[in-house]
């Protein structure tokens, strides 16, 4: 009976309460798509930096992280591959030595970053050849492969020779003349004009670098999981030698990632507060409207507990059902944008290409958003249903009845 | 046997700085099975009598007993429950559940008392038919004439078959038929079922009626005298 008083007492006031879930459902579709799209524009950002080029997981030297150079290295042998290949954390692995220079084609150059892969190896890790534009992976000494970002700024195509000029491995010279076998199209704007992808065996020959390589990239079972891998397979690795998760080793894009999350809070949390104010006046309107029934209720033996539990209920039915409503509208729309991004064109797609970043909007089907923005409309209810909780407990059953 | 017994009641307000005194050392017994108006004019203390006697307002002074159990020495709480299990309350503006129809808001006192289902639903179709309003059982409030509402009032004070019941000017908002009918159908309930109805009234059919007339005036009782009907 309780339930159904409650349910019944939403009703009452249909207008009043179609406004009051209207102004719920609203936040919640606006917030959430917020969120949404903020998430899924940090989740493209972390997929084209972390997973195109960098990794969700890293062996490196702990000096390494602080200033990468290529005098920093890690062993890589049968004993330390056999052991990668032994962990069911990790799927894939790829070694890199990365060392930088000037590539140079004819009148031509840039400063860019020379990255020794084993092509099988790094194809397995981030799907290298998929990404190709032109030409076919490297796979013998004297082969490059250019960003296609670092190609237009050399004019370089297939066929093309490019000179590298750089410092090895400990105050080595490195010299290397190349043949461009390949364009790839890397994801990140930064990486793809200033990536150039050698073999193994060329870095260590050009670099000097016989022994080890600077980093081993991973990829794991779960990304998504990177730090919580990452934190189980710490327990084995001893310094100098260390793995790190993505957030470790690209602070700042992490730092981008927490700023946003921060950012989707407090625009939640604006509108949230917008919403309160709406949600506090209708609570105040339904006690003002009912009073005189309240102490009529307890004038006839309704525990105050009782009827301090149905406003409750009531609260929460019209939480639960703006929410609802609210995720009705908002779900089709994030799950559209999902799986149709929208390309941004212009100035716009050029001001966020400047920072590095793919000109795209595509929201993030993420459930925690989703959760979340539940659990706040929710505990925003609910934390106005003490308000009259509060009144029911101070009410004078005689005074409330007068009016 | 007494149901209702107060001693020296009194009842002070501070109204605009002036103290009033509303109920003016009322001493009233009142037996079951009563038929008894407490009447007066306008502002001589006979709802301020009956919300004490009915545990909704404190005395500043003085006793009530309802069924030997003194209402000044219980809790907010075993006062909600008292009333729940002792007193039946009939208001002048019938003052239903407007969300609830009319077999519901009778059951719901019943329900407050955890009544099994099964007696509720047998005390619920008595209670409208001895009130009348059996065909309008769904009925919300706002589809019940002003009478027909009081009705279900009454049906709802007796529900949990309690001691006695306090109407507040039971008849004030009602037509002269609704009112012959509404106590028609309270004297039935008193006469043939001995409930002790206890009434404020300025109502002269309601006077007409009572078994017992208790005047008030100024918060004082000026006479008590029983009636031949």
């Amino acid at each position: 009976m309780l339930l159904r008083l409650a349910w019944r007492n939403i009703w009452r006031n249909k207008r009043r309460t179609l406004i009051t879930l209207g102004m719920i459902q609203f936040a919640v579709v606006l917030a959430t798509l917020m969120a949404t799209i903020r998430d899924g524009i940090m989740d493209i950002q972390v997929e084209n930096v972390v997973g195109g080029y960098q990794g969700y997981a890293a062996i490196n030297d702990t000096g390494y992280v602080e200033e990468p150079s290529i005098d920093y290295i890690v062993p890589y042998n049968d004993s330390v591959q056999s052991f990668l290949k032994s962990q069911n954390l990790i799927k894939s692995y790829s070694p890199r030595i990365i060392g930088g220079g000037i590539i140079t084609r004819g009148e031509k150059f840039k400063i860019g970053r020379i990255v020794g892969v084993n092509p099988a190896l790094e194809d397995s890790l981030t799907h290298f050849s998929k990404n190709l534009v032109k030409g076919r992976m490297h796979h013998s000494i004297g082969e490059v492969v250019l960003g296609l970002g670092l190609a237009e700024r050399l004019k370089a195509d297939l066929d093309s020779v490019v000179f590298i000029t750089g410092m090895g491995y400990q105050g080595n010279t490195a010299n290397l003349m190349l043949k461009v076998v390949g364009i790839i199209k890397l994801s990140n704007i930064q990486e793809n004009k200033r990536l150039a992808f050698v073999t193994l065996e060329e870095a260590r020959e050009g670099f000097a670098l016989y022994e080890g390589v600077n980093q081993i990239v991973l990829g794991l079972r779960d990304n998504t999981k990177a730090k919580q891998s990452v934190k189980k397979l710490k327990k084995q690795f001893t310094d100098p030698v260390q793995i790190y998760s993505w957030n470790e080793l690209n602070v700042p894009l992490y730092m981008l990632v927490e700023v946003n999350d921060a950012v989707n809070i407090i625009v939640s949390a604006m509108l949230y507060f917008i919403i309160s104010f709406g949600l506090f006046g209708t609570i105040l309107m339904m006690l003002a409207e009912r009073k005189r029934e309240f102490g009529m209720l307890i004038a006839i033996g309704m525990k105050k507990s009782k009827l301090s539990y149905i406003t409750y209920l009531e609260n929460t039915f019209m939480a639960i059902f703006g929410t609802a409503l609210g995720f009705v509208i908002a779900i089709p729309v994030v799950y559209y944008l999902n799986q149709n991004p929208v390309t941004l064109t212009g100035r716009n797609a050029e001001d966020i290409a400047k920072f590095g970043f793919e000109p795209l909007v595509r929201t993030s089907m993420n459930f925690n958003i989703f959760m979340w923005q539940a659990i706040s409309v929710l505990g925003i209810s609910l934390f106005f249903s003490l308000y009259p909780i509060l009144k029911i407990r101070s009410m004078n059953e005689n005074k409330a009845m007068k009016g | 046997m007494n149901v209702v017994e107060t001693q020296n009641l009194e009842k002070l307000f501070i109204d605009a700085g002036t103290e009033v005194r509303a109920v003016d050392g009322v001493s009233i017994n009142v037996e079951e099975g009563e038929f008894t108006a407490i009447v007066g004019p306008s502002g001589s203390g006979k709802t301020t009598l009956l919300n004490m006697i009915g545990g909704l307002d404190n005395p500043t002074k003085g006793k009530v007993q309802v069924d030997k159990v003194e209402l000044t020495e219980l809790s907010k709480n075993e006062l909600i429950d008292f009333r729940l299990k002792n007193i039946g309350f009939v208001f002048q503006s019938y003052n239903l559940i407007p969300v609830l129809t009319a077999y519901e808001n009778v059951e719901f006192v019943m329900l407050l008392q955890g009544r099994d289902p099964k007696e509720r639903k047998a005390r619920v179709n008595e209670l409208l038919v001895a009130v009348g309003i059996a065909d309008k059982a769904k009925n919300r409030p706002s589809k019940l004439s002003g009478g027909q509402q009081q009705r279900v009032a009454v049906a709802r004070a007796l529900a949990p078959k309690p001691k006695f019941i306090i109407a507040d000017e039971p008849t004030a908002n009602l037509d002269s038929k609704s009112a012959s009918t509404l106590l028609d159908i309270m004297q039935q309930l008193n006469e043939k079922e001995g409930i002790t109805f206890l009434f404020s009234t300025h109502d002269q059919r309601v006077i007409d009626r009572a078994r017992r007339v208790v005047t008030l005036t100024d918060g004082k009782i000026t006479e008590d005298k029983i009636v031949d009907v």
